[in-house]
This record gives structure tokens, C-alpha cells and sequence, in this order.
């Protein structure tokens, strides 16, 4: 019908279309501009090619940053899944008080990272921390997080699994609500026990929903700031940088916004490359959807 | 009240022609009935009438108004969708009012109405009921109702029992005749099942492929249909097909033939000695027994018996493995297998090419 | 058979229990620390029992008068994104759900992919423009962010659940005499409301919790609750873990309730959001 006619429609759409295209989309093209000119804050600028990204690329405190990073999101991410899907297959198997326990679990979802941080810092805080004196009675090792960088980087990673466990474990939920039961029933009068009928049934049936959940978790996980920059702010000696705290510090500390474009549109396009897999999963469930 | 004129009504989406220049004149008052198998475009006609299609080449009159570029609201037209597309979050009463709320109709009127067309569909205890606390045939109701609420020229009515049960459709198909018969308005009610077609309408429009096939009152219909698609849509059983060959043809009459029937001379305007044909027979003119000299004969193997009480649904496979059924009226004594003999009357044998 | 339905039953005991603690223990012990006594707060192992006082939210009061501007900023911020965000998501899913072209099939992707690009790249260009037009520390700013970082998944979201209200719904209303506008606000937006309680959970959490944005671009007029306990995390004269408790609560409490309430959104609009892009 007259559904058609893009002039009506458009007044419904302007609004979302001009704020994504003036917040997001024209100023990410402009730090394209900026990331091949060297500027710093009030400065006209020169150009000087890829220079910037030359510079970012061979830095050791980026290289550092990057691995840091990398390490947060392979450890990080990896582990909240394992911790997602053996919370979603538990809820899964029937537990009662189920409503009630589903809201206990999305309760971190609610937590700012400002708070989460500070509950962190005094948790695991050397002198009075609740935490470090029970790993202390244990006999464990305490995280001596303000002065040893792998530690820093272990509390960083403990706190980000803990904000954002709840994400991972609804999507892996919902998707195992989804599988009908009688396939299990099937699979039990084929003759299945309880692992086989996890690993021919469960497995390959949540298996979009963990790409899913992988996906976004790794897109997010590479742009942590605040995390890291409450907790350390990158010290001690710029040791425990990500490469978001590296763009703050070299665009708002040292001024130097070429390079800081450089790092930005290095992050864009590791998330971008992140998310091609993502959108060629989605096509492939669409296609599949369709069939 | 009013009628409605198509003239060469056109309906593309892209490069694909739905409906393909269709012409009808619909009198004021009159019952008129789209019928066709699904795909045929009867749907996609009643949205462009009611104006939620655009129309692509053509020009269609409402009471002698140009209508091709007229909102919905503007076309003195209601709708009852085979959904029924009852507002959820909104009463009966809010249902059948929300067209009246829109105008700014005053509040009394609109409530006057609303109580005037739910005495006419006897659901007046309905009013304070979300849709969904409601059964088919009562949320069937609410459909209507929002339709007569706003008291239009024309209804338009898409495939509106198609979501009831069998007994219920029934039912509501003697009340619409009702209906019809106390507003008077004009009605167009798109259906793909031929039992409605026939027994509410004034003048049934058989579509196929996006043409119209034949216009006509149930009865020309079923009884000089325009081609062979009209005559296998409307009746049933199916009309039985019989290919044959023309063997001599003068004056309006053709003698036709063929491996399982011997030559009989049948009414047919057209045809060539040689030409293919087929031959159209109703179940129900075909009676058991042999054919006398000026009668057509056919017979065969019993494949299939239906027992139905008030008669006998036979089918038969002839030499030429066409299969033919006929609907008899009385319980013979019948079996598989056996070979059965019917006879029928030339005249009321059809030939289409 | 009999002891092996035990061993399960308490394994599962076992692993709800831990989930519980890991999830609830921090918050728990924040909330109940605001509360606690002086030195009961650095007790080993923690009090769970005590005499409750308020001298941590009095002293809250009493010193950091700009923690509650800053909550009201917050609240003041949270509330415009999420208007800001609700009605121009819904809009457009709109559009998005009822009409279709090669284009605005091609916009769904441009959506999706700009929810790619981290919110601190834009930080560069826009912290200069921001200073240069004078819109530095004010409201308006963190309103605007917060809602266009939430337009992409919020119009994805709308439309996803308004493919879900049937179009012959709008065609009714369309022939009772409904608009376009008309047919959003009394069937569209009513029968949506799933879907926009979904993104107000999102923009609201977002907005009242973000801190980098609020860290960039507001100085004093604008600063939000979460910016002023970041500045109780570090402030030079060691941390008053007692009024950084109490702040910590009252900027909690509101939004922990909100996703309790509103869990079944939150559910529904995760999933959705993961699936459908």
C-alpha cells in the first residue's frame, strides 16, 4: 500500500538516522582525517600519511596495552562462557525458586563499573580485604594487585566476568529453553545417556547462541575502559594499559590526537573484523531460517 | 450505499502481474461474491477496493467517485479481515468505537451506535470483554460489528470464516445472509470455498490467474459455465473431465467420442471435426445403468465408494484410466473391483476445448 | 538409583549456593557495610551482625553535598536518554517493521555495524566540537550520547517485537480512519510496550551507571553520581570506605530495584537484542 512511499516514512526514521550519523558514523570518518594528520589540541594540523599508525604500531606501551588487552579478553571471555553455559544447563535441568534465582544472577547486570570497582578494591585490599584474609586462612596466594601488573590484570578480569556473567548466561539460557524436549526424550529412547544426549544434542544445537554470546562478549570485552582505568588507571608504570586507557592517555595526557586516531581506527577495525564473523554467522542463520 | 466500477484494474508488485485488468460493475446492494483458488489475486482485488493496495493501471469507481488516490477512510468502506484484526489492548466496545473516536464523533452518538450494531449482532453482554477473552465465532462478531459501527456504503469481507469451525461457519453464513438482507448495503466477500460462494451471493466473480474467469448468479454458473476452470471450481463433487475427440460438428452441436464412450452429439459452439475437447458431466447427472440409443454411456472398474446417508459418492476408473465419479442418490449394493455402468442425458453434458 | 538422586540433588545445592554468593555476596556486603559501624567495617571475617547506623549516609550529607547534585544530574540525564532513545527507536523500528526497500534493508546493516565502533572513538572529534560550541558540562550532552549509542539496538529491538503485532492490525485501523501517526501512538506503541520497557532497561541502566562520557565531558555543572564516587575511589586522603559505602548504596538501590522489577524485559530484550542483531 502506500507503505511504500519513502517520503512518508522518512520523518519516522530522521531522527534515529541524524543522531547515529552526527554522533557516530561523520565523527568516526573525521578520526579517519585526524589519524593521517599530526594535531594535537588547539593545533592546526599537517598531514603525514600513515606516520601515525607506524608510530602507534611500534610503540612498546601499545604493545602492551594490546597484549594486556588480549589476555583480558581471551581469559576473561573464555572462562564467563564456560561459567555461563554451566549456569544455563543447571537452571536448565529444573531448579525450584527458579524465577527467583534468575533475578539473583542479573543482579550484578544492575552494578555501575564505578561500584563494582570499588567493592573489588576493598574485597581484595591487602590490609582489610574480606577476600584476601579468607585466600590469606586458606593458605592461598593474596592478589597483590596495586603493585604486581599479572595480578591487576587477574582482579580486572575477575571483575569483568562478574559484571557481565549475566549477559553471556541469558543468552545461553534462552537458547537452551529452546530446544524442545522431546528431542531429549528421543534421544533417550534412542538409547542416549545423560553426556551423550549433552554432547549430540545440547552442544551442536546451542551452538549459533555460543557464537553469539562469544562474539559480542569479545566486540565488548576489546573496548574495556573503565574497569581498568578505575581500578589501576593503567599503573603501575603504564603496565597494565588496555588499549582503551592507551587512547585516553595519549589523546587527554599527552595531547597527541594523530595518534590517538590511529589507535581508534585500529580498535574499529579489530571490531570490525570481530563482527564480519558475526554478520556471516547471521546470514548463514538467516539462510538457514529460511529453509 | 452505493456501486462500484472496475474498469482494466491493475495490480503489479515489481515485474510480477497479479491482477491482470479485471472489469466489473457491482450494482448498489448487491451480495457480490470473489471467488478463486488461492493465489488467483480475489484478496489483493477487495485490498486495492478498500484502498490498502495502491492500484497499479486502471480506475476504480465507489458510488461514481473516482477512488484510485482516495485514503481508506475517505471510501465510505469497512473491512472484516479473516484475522478479525481486533484491537488487543482495546474493548469490544472500544473495537467497534475506535473509528467513531477517531472523527470525534460526540461521545453519546458514538456510544448509541456502538449499542445499536451489538443488538443487531446479539452481543450487547459482550462490550466490556477484551478480544481475548472471547471465542471465534463471538471475536467473528466483534469483526462485524466494528464494520456496521461505521455504517459504509460498501463491506468488504476477506475470507471472514475461514478461522471458524465447520458447524460455526454454518451458522454465521445464514447470519451474514441476514444481515445483508436488513442493512441492504452493498457487500464484497472474498472466499475460496464455492459452498459460500453459492449460497450467499447475487453475483459470484470466479478469478483465476488474475482475470476474471465468469460473472454471473450462482445458478448461470453452475449451470453455463464459461470454461472449463468454472465449471471444475463451481459444484460438488468436481465436475468429471473426459478427454474426447470431435468427430462431427454442425449447427451447435458436436458428436464426440472417445475410447470409453461411444459417439454422442452435446451442445458446443466452435469446434472442428478432429478437434480435442473434453467433455464436462456433473457426479450428479450421472445415474447407474446402461445407456439407451441417444444417452451417453460410460463405464469401468470401482475404485473408490463413499457412503454419505442421503447419497453415494462412486468413482470409477474407465479403459482410458480417467477416473469419473458420480454422486448418486440411493445405497446400492456396491463393491471393488466390480464393474459399474452409467448413463447419462447429452444436454446436460458439457464441451469445453 | 536413590543416592544418586541425592548426590545430584546436593552437587546442585552446592552449585546454587556458590552462583548466589558470587552474584549477591558484593552487593550484599556493600549495602550492608553503608551501614555498619566504624571499625565493624574492616572486621575479620565480616560482621553479618551489628548495630545498623547511619553515621556513614549523615556523613554523606554532611560532606559530599555534591554527590547528590550529581545524582540529580543523573537522574536528570537518565530520563532525557531514555525519551530521547524510546520515541526515536520506536519510530523507526516502526518504519523498519511495516515498510521495506532495498535500502532500508541496507540500513539494518549499517545499524548493526555501527553498534560496532567503541563509544571511545568518538570521544576525539567530539571533545573539541563539544568545548568549541560550549556544550561542555552540560545535560544535554550525556543525554544525547547516551540515547545514540542505544538507537542502533533500540530500533532493532522495536522492530523485532512490532513484526510481532500483526499488520492487519494496522490496516484495521487504518480503514477506522487512523494515520500513520495515529496508528503508532493508540495500537502500535500500546501493544509494543514489551519492546520499549526492553530499551528502557537498557538506556536507563546505561545511562545512570556510564562513566567514561561522563568522565570526558562533564567538569562540575553536569557530573554524574557514578563520577563522583569515582572521585571518592580516588581521593588523595585515603578512601572513607564508610560515606563511599553510602554513596554507593543510594546510587545502587534505584537501579538494582528497576532491573529486579523489570527482569522479564531485561530477559526479553538480551535475547532478542543477541538473536536478530
Amino acid at each position: 500500500m502506500r507503505l511504500n512511499k519513502i517520503t512518508e516514512a522518512l520523518p519516522f526514521l530522521a531522527p534515529v538516522q541524524i543522531l547515529i550519523l552526527s554522533v557516530i558514523v561523520i565523527p568516526s570518518l573525521y578520526v579517519v582525517w585526524l589519524s593521517l594528520n599530526a594535531s594535537s589540541f588547539g593545533q592546526s594540523a599537517t598531514f603525514v600519511g600513515l606516520d601515525n599508525y607506524i608510530r602507534v604500531l611500534t610503540d612498546p606501551a601499545f604493545l602492551l596495552a594490546l597484549g594486556n588487552t588480549v589476555l583480558i579478553v581471551i581469559f576473561a571471555v573464555h572462562l564467563e562462557l564456560a561459567l555461563g553455559l554451566g549456569m544455563a544447563l543447571l537452571f536448565a535441568s529444573g531448579l525450584p525458586f527458579r524465577r527467583v534465582l534468575l533475578v539473583a544472577v542479573l543482579a550484578p547486570y544492575a552494578v555501575s563499573e564505578v561500584i563494582a570497582v570499588a567493592m573489588w578494591r576493598f574485597l581484595f585490599d591487602p590490609d582489610v580485604g574480606p577476600v584476601t584474609a579468607m585466600l590469606t586462612w586458606l593458605g592461598l596466594p593474596m592478589l597483590d594487585w596495586s603493585f604486581e601488573p599479572s595480578h591487576a590484570l587477574i582482579m580486572i578480569g575477575l571483575l569483568t566476568i562478574w559484571l557481565h556473567l549475566p549477559f553471556t548466561f541469558i543468552i545461553l539460557y534462552a537458547a537452551r529453553l529452546a530446544i524442545p524436549k522431546d528431542l531429549y526424550e528421543a534421544a533417550r529412547i534412542d538409547g542416549a545417556t545423560a553426556f551423550d544426549a549433552f554432547r549430540r544434542v545440547t552442544i551442536p544445537l546451542l551452538g549459533p547462541a555460543i557464537v553469539v554470546a562469544l562474539l559480542f562478549r569479545y566486540i565488548f570485552a576489546f573496548r574495556i575502559f573503565s574497569e581498568v582505568w578505575l581500578m589501576t588507571q593503567g599503573g603501575p608504570a603504564r603496565s597494565t594499559e588496555v588499549v582503551a586507557v592507551y587512547l585516553y592517555q595519549e589523546a587527554f595526557s599527552f595531547n597527541a590526537f594523530g595518534t590517538a586516531a590511529a589507535t581508534a581506527w585500529i580498535m574499529v577495525l579489530a571490531s570490525l573484523l570481530l563482527a564480519t564473523g558475526y554478520v556471516f554467522l547471521l546470514r548463514k542463520q538467516v539462510a538457514g531460517n529460511v529453509h | 450505499m452505493a456501486s462500484l466500477r472496475l474498469a482494466g484494474l491493475r495490480k503489479d508488485f515489481g515485474s510480477v502481474n497479479i491482477i491482470k485488468g479485471v472489469d466489473l460493475e457491482i450494482e448498489d446492494g448487491e451480495f457480490v461474491v470473489f471467488v478463486g483458488p488461492s493465489g488467483c489475486g480475489k484478496s489483493t482485488l477487495l485490498r486495492m477496493i478498500a484502498g490498502l493496495e495502491d492500484i497499479s493501471g486502471g480506475d476504480l469507481y465507489i458510488g461514481g467517485r473516482l477512488c484510485n488516490d482516495i485514503p481508506p477512510r475517505e471510501r465510505g468502506i469497512a473491512m472484516v479481515f479473516q484475522s478479525y484484526a481486533l484491537y488487543p489492548h482495546m474493548t469490544v466496545h472500544e473495537n467497534m468505537g475506535f473509528g467513531l473516536s477517531l472523527n470525534k464523533t460526540p461521545k453519546a452518538e458514538l456510544d448509541a451506535r456502538v449499542r445499536e450494531a451489538a443488538r443487531i449482532l446479539k452481543m450487547e453482554h459482550l462490550l466490556d470483554r477484551k478480544p481475548s477473552q472471547l471465542s471465534g465465532g463471538q471475536r467473528q462478531r466483534v469483526a462485524i460489528g466494528r464494520a456496521i459501527v461505521r455504517k459504509p456504503a460498501v463491506f468488504l469481507f476477506d475470507e471472514p470464516l475461514s478461522n471458524l469451525d465447520a458447524a460455526l461457519r454454518v451458522d454465521m453464513r445464514m447470519e451474514l445472509a441476514k444481515l445483508h438482507r436488513d442493512l441492504g448495503a452493498t457487500m464484497i466477500y472474498v472466499t475460496h470455498d464455492q459452498v459460500e460462494a453459492m449460497t450467499l451471493a447475487d453475483k459470484i466473480v470466479v478469478l483465476d490467474g488474475g482475470l476474471v474467469q465468469q460473472v454471473g448468479s450462482p445458478m448461470e454458473l453452475y449451470k453455463k459455465p464459461a470454461n472449463k476452470f468454472v465449471a471444475g471450481f463451481i459444484g460438488a463433487p468436481k465436475m468429471n473431465f473426459l478427454a474426447v475427440k470431435v468427430q462431427a460438428a454442425h449447427g451447435g452441436t458436436a458428436t464426440v467420442a472417445s475410447e470409453a464412450i461411444s459417439p454422442i452429439p452435446v451442445r458446443g459452439k466452435g469446434f472442428d471435426s478432429g478437434d480435442s475437447a473434453w467433455l464436462g458431466i456433473r457426479p450428479q447427472y450421472l445415474k447407474p445403468g446402461r445407456a439407451a440409443e441417444g444417452e451417453g454411456g460410460i463405464c469401468g472398474k470401482i475404485v473408490l465408494i463413499e457412503r454419505l446417508g442421503t447419497e453415494t459418492i462412486v468413482a470409477i476408473e474407465t479403459r482410458a484410466n480417467e477416473r469419473v465419479v458420480a454422486s448418486i442418490p440411493v445405497d446400492m449394493e456396491l463393491a471393488f473391483d466390480d464393474n459399474a455402468e452409467f448413463l447419462f442425458n447429452p444436454s446436460a453434458a458439457h464441451l469445453f476445448s | 538409583m536413590c543416592t544418586d538422586k541425592l548426590a545430584i540433588g546436593l552437587g546442585k545445592t552446592v552449585a546454587v549456593a556458590v552462583i548466589l554468593v558470587w552474584s549477591l555476596f558484593p552487593i550484599t556486603f556493600i549495602l550492608m557495610s553503608s551501614f555498619k559501624p566504624g571499625q565493624d567495617i574492616f572486621a575479620v571475617p565480616p560482621k553479618f551482625v551489628f548495630s545498623p547506623t547511619i553515621q556513614h549516609y549523615v556523613e554523606l550529607w554532611n560532606g559530599w553535598g555534591v554527590f547528590f547534585g550529581g545524582l540529580l544530574n543523573s537522574t536528570i540525564i537518565t530520563a532525557g536518554a531514555t525519551v530521547l532513545a524510546i520515541t526515536t527507536s520506536t519510530a523507526a523500528g516502526y518504519v523498519y517493521s511495516r515498510y521495506s526497500s532495498r535500502m532500508l534493508n541496507a540500513s539494518v546493516m549499517f545499524l548493526i555495524i555501527v553498534r560496532l565502533i567503541p563509544p571511545i572513538v568518538v570521544t576525539l572529534p567530539l571533545f573539541p566540537i563539544i568545548n568549541a560550541i560550549g556544550l561542555n558540562d552540560t545535560h544535554i550532552v550525556l543525554m544525547v550520547l547516551y540515547a545514540t549509542f542505544f538507537v542502533s539496538l533500540g530500533t532493532v529491538l522495536m522492530r523485532t517485537f512490532i513484526d510481532q503485532i500483526p499488520r492487519e492490525l494496522d490496516e484495521a485501523a487504518q480503514i477506522d480512519g487512523a494515520g500513520r501517526l495515529t496508528i503508532l501512538r493508540r495500537v502500535i506503541v500500546p501493544l509494543a510496550a514489551p519492546g520499549i520497557l526492553a530499551v528502557a532497561v537498557f538506556v536507563v541502566v546505561f545511562a545512570w551507571n556510564e562513566f567514561l562520557f561522563a568522565f570526558i565531558f562533564t567538569a562540575t555543572r553536569a557530573k554524574t553520581a557514578p563520577l563522583v564516587i569515582s572521585e571518592m575511589i580516588g581521593s588523595i586522603d585515603g578512601v572513607d570506605w564508610g560515606v563511599l559505602f553510602a554513596a554507593s548504596t543510594v546510587q545502587l538501590i534505584p537501579v538494582l530495584l528497576f532491573v529486579i522489577f523489570m527482569n522479564r524485559y531485561l530477559v526479553a530484550g538480551l535475547t532478542a537484542g543477541a538473536t536478530k542483531g
